[in-house]
């Protein structure tokens, strides 16, 4: 074998092998990740009072572990991403993102029926269905890569002005599913 | 090789506007190429700069999400610009994530991802420009996109080439204003020229350019014209003067040459004259020299005695005289005036003849100067034809009247001064002069001589009388005793002297004493000396003579005398004839006395013997002599 094929197998399996890595990594740190991408393609309605803190906040049962720790207190849009566990909707505030967990997958639509009169909500599932039935951004898996579909109605709804870059990048879901 | 100052103006200005010209369209294009050049390239970068941002700008979802499919489709914008070849996203990891590469272009840029920083390279006609994605000031991946400048050098390319044929229309144009504004500059300056140089091959000065023109030229050819206007009127006043000036050097040479040829000619005159005073000078000193040799000869001949003595002294002078290739003789009438004999002679041309007649030259004939100059057409004098070869002259000596002599003088052919008729004609002269002084010299001499003559001879015989007779006898016998010679007298005596007179008359005994004088004359030798002792006695005196040849000479003279044939008046007188006696010295005696007593005696003695004989004295006895010498 030359020296050439050499290198060529050599980054071949280099390929292989961090392909591997991607899918192998956890899928909530991926999720988190894309969480807090999304933040910073998304504005979110002008308020008489700024506030300091972007709270995403997590309802029903925490799926990330300790990838959201990574990503508290980043800055986003001049704010400070703050994260907070939710045991109920009424708990709520003045969350900016929140995460429904797949544990509540059962109530999402009642979930969302009372987040849709919410302004500036920004609403993400990994809920199967989640972005036809209202909810603003689902996250999903195709061939083994976190993709994932805006539901622009929802999203205009609730104020939140999405960039076109993230709109080129999701699946878009037209219509309202309520 | 040209040298440019070789060039006409023309060719100059065209030249140099031309090279004007295209220098500066050359560098104007070349600076314009090379800044477009730049500024396309700069305008190229920041254009990638530009897109590489928006690509980046519009990749940062899908690099934040990783998206290559998003990715792609962004990139593939850059489809758009044909010149963009290639164009890449990758993360901050450097990982590519999706990448652009156009058709055709084969195999992919393979180059470092753009990390950091910003860049902008151009290598090999391809600029890379990299950029990093930039989100919320963090980076977040990176843009790299290359794009060929292959159109903007073919822009460039079509530009330089538009440029050329600008270039060259310029160049057309540069010419044709180059050879317009040229001819328009060199036109007058060459009808200047060509003006001048008409001036220059024809000196003609009323040349004009005549330019009407306000520029440079024309103020040139105004100047130039003005200054032909000047030189013109100077060549005509400097001609003008140059003429008079040639009148006046032909007028002065011309009298020059007419006073160095009247100089010449009075040099030649002076000279002449000259040469004739030297040469009268010469000749003055010549007839000086001649004629004072002429008067010293005259006073040498003065005291001379007799001809004879002259003889060295005219050989003498006359040799000094006629020196200088002349010879000659002169000449003197023997007693008997029937010949001439030679007295002198001298000179190379010695003349043959020592002895002629009368008739045998032309001059005694005529008893004047003979002359020849030319020996082959004149007459010759019989006694020098056989023997002259050049001019000579025969010039008689005159003396009392009576021609006496000859001089005779002939010159040399070989001598330089041969063909100079002045030389005859001195010659003439001096031989004139020198004939009359030696002529006067001569007949004096002879008149002397003459005299003389008439002293000591007996006038009827022409013999010596009894006083010589003495006086010689005396100075023959001293002569005799010193040398101790002998002598002989010879004493005769007539026999019957007085029977002629008796028979014939008395003028008979003068004949026959006339007669035996002229005979004892002729017969005795030159040394003898024959006189007339007295009556009809004579006496003959002969030195150096022995007794036996005394007797035979008084033998030769008896028969002599018996021989001589008289004629007196008609008749014929005969029976003549002597008897002699002979006395010697020194038998008979050493005195004239003894001697001439002796000789006496002895004739009586023949007398009385029967005469018609010779006796010889008897000798004497020294008694005798001692008392003769009393006596």
């Amino acid at each position: 074998m030359t020296l050439k094929h050499c290198k060529l197998f050599l980054a071949a399996v280099a390929f292989l092998f961090c392909d591997s890595m991607a899918a192998a990594a956890p899928e909530y740190e991926v999720k988190a990740a894309f969480i807090y991408n999304f933040s910073r393609f998304i504005d979110w309605p002008e308020e008489p009072e700024a506030k300091k803190d972007l709270y995403f906040c997590v309802l029903g049962r925490d799926p990330f572990g300790e990838a959201l720790e990574n990503l508290e207190g980043r800055e986003v849009q001049g704010r400070t991403l703050t994260i907070r566990r939710l045991e109920r909707i009424e708990e709520r505030g003045d969350c900016a993102i929140i995460y429904i967990s797949p544990s509540l997958s059962g109530d999402y639509v009642a979930l969302l029926d009372i987040l849709s009169r919410d302004r500036g909500v920004l609403s993400i599932s990994d809920i199967d269905g989640f972005a036809e039935n209202g909810g603003v951004i689902e996250l999903y898996l195709e061939n083994n890569k976190v993709r994932f579909a805006i539901n622009i109605e929802a999203a205009r709804r609730t104020g939140l002005e999405m960039s076109s870059q993230l709109l080129r990048l999701a699946r878009i879901i037209e219509g309202d599913g309520s | 090789m040209i040298r440019s100052r070789d060039l006409s103006i023309r060719k100059k200005l065209i030249a140099a506007f031309v090279t004007i010209t295209v220098v500066a369209l050359i560098l104007s294009g070349t600076s314009l190429v090379i800044a477009s050049w730049f500024n396309e390239r700069e305008a190229a970068m920041s254009e990638l700069e530009t897109l590489a941002e928006l690509i980046g700008a519009n990749s940062r979802a899908a690099l934040i999400f990783e998206d290559a499919a998003a990715a792609e489709e962004t990139l593939d914008t850059l489809r758009i610009w044909p010149d963009i070849v290639y164009g890449s996203l990758h993360d901050t990891e450097g990982t590519q994530l999706a990448r652009f590469v156009r058709d055709g272009d084969g195999e992919a840029w393979s180059g470092p991802p753009a990390l950091g920083e910003k860049s902008a390279v151009y290598a090999d006609g391809i600029i890379t420009v990299a950029s990093p994605v930039i989100f919320d000031n963090q980076e977040i991946g990176g843009v790299v996109i290359r794009s060929s400048m292959q159109s903007r050098l073919d822009r460039l390319a079509r530009n330089i080439a538009i440029s050329f044929i600008v270039l060259l229309v310029s160049f057309l144009i540069a010419m044709l204003i180059a050879v317009r504004l040229s001819r328009s500059f060199t036109d007058p300056l060459r009808k200047l020229s060509s003006m001048m140089q008409r001036v220059t091959e024809h000196h003609d000065y009323s040349q004009r350019a005549d330019l009407d023109q306000k520029d440079e030229v024309g103020t040139l050819a105004n100047g130039i014209d003005r200054m032909l206007t000047v030189i013109e009127e100077r060549e005509e006043s400097l001609e003008k003067s140059h003429k008079e000036l040639e009148e006046t050097v032909s007028q002065r040479t011309a009298e020059l040459l007419e006073a160095n040829t009247r100089l010449k000619e009075e040099l030649r005159e002076r000279e002449k004259t000259e040469t004739e005073l030297q040469q009268a000078h010469q000749a003055l000193e010549q007839h000086y020299r001649k004629f004072s040799l002429l008067s010293q000869m005259n006073d040498r001949l003065q005291i001379c005695h007799s001809i004879e003595e002259t003889r060295p002294v005219i050989s003498h002078y006359i040799q000094k005289l006629f020196a200088d290739g002349i010879g000659g003789a002169l000449y003197t009438f023997n007693d008997s005036h029937s010949l001439v004999e030679a007295l002198v002679s001298w000179g190379e041309q010695e003349p043959a003849e020592e002895t002629f007649e009368q008739n045998d030259c032309w001059a005694l004939r005529q008893g004047r100067a003979h002359i020849v100059l030319d020996p082959a057409g004149e007459l010759i004098c019989d006694h020098c034809k056989d023997d002259i070869s050049g001019p000579y002259m025969c010039i008689p000596l005159i003396g009392y009247g009576d021609v006496i002599g000859l001089l005779h003088l002939r010159v040399n052919p070989e001598w330089k001064d041969y063909e100079s008729y002045h030389a005859t004609e001195e010659l003439s002269q001096l031989g004139v002069s020198a004939s009359e002084h030696l002529a006067l010299a001569l007949a004096n001499l002879r008149l002397r001589e003459e005299l003389q003559e008439q002293s000591v001879r007996d006038p009827l015989t022409g013999l010596f009388n009894r006083r010589y007779m003495q006086e010689t006898l005396e100075r023959e016998m001293a002569r005799s005793q010193r040398a101790g010679d002998s002598l002989a007298v010879i004493m005769l005596d007539i026999d019957y002297f007085k029977k002629f007179n008796d028979t014939y008359g008395h003028d008979a005994g003068d004949t026959v004493l006339r007669e035996l004088g002229e005979l004892l004359a002729n017969i005795i030798r030159d040394d003898d000396v024959a006189c007339r002792f007295g009556g009809e006695e004579f006496l003959v005196i002969m030195p150096g003579i022995s007794r036996s040849v005394a007797e035979q000479r008084a033998e030769e003279i008896r028969q002599a005398v018996k021989l001589i044939k008289i004629q007196h008046k008609g008749k014929r007188l005969e029976g003549l004839s002597v008897s002699l006696g002979i006395g010697l010295y020194p038998e008979h005696g050493d005195s004239v006395e003894a001697i001439t007593n002796a000789a006496d005696a002895a004739l009586y003695k023949a007398k009385e013997l029967g005469r018609d004989r010779y006796v010889v004295a008897k000798a004497k006895k020294p008694g005798e002599k001692a008392a003769s010498q009393t006596s």
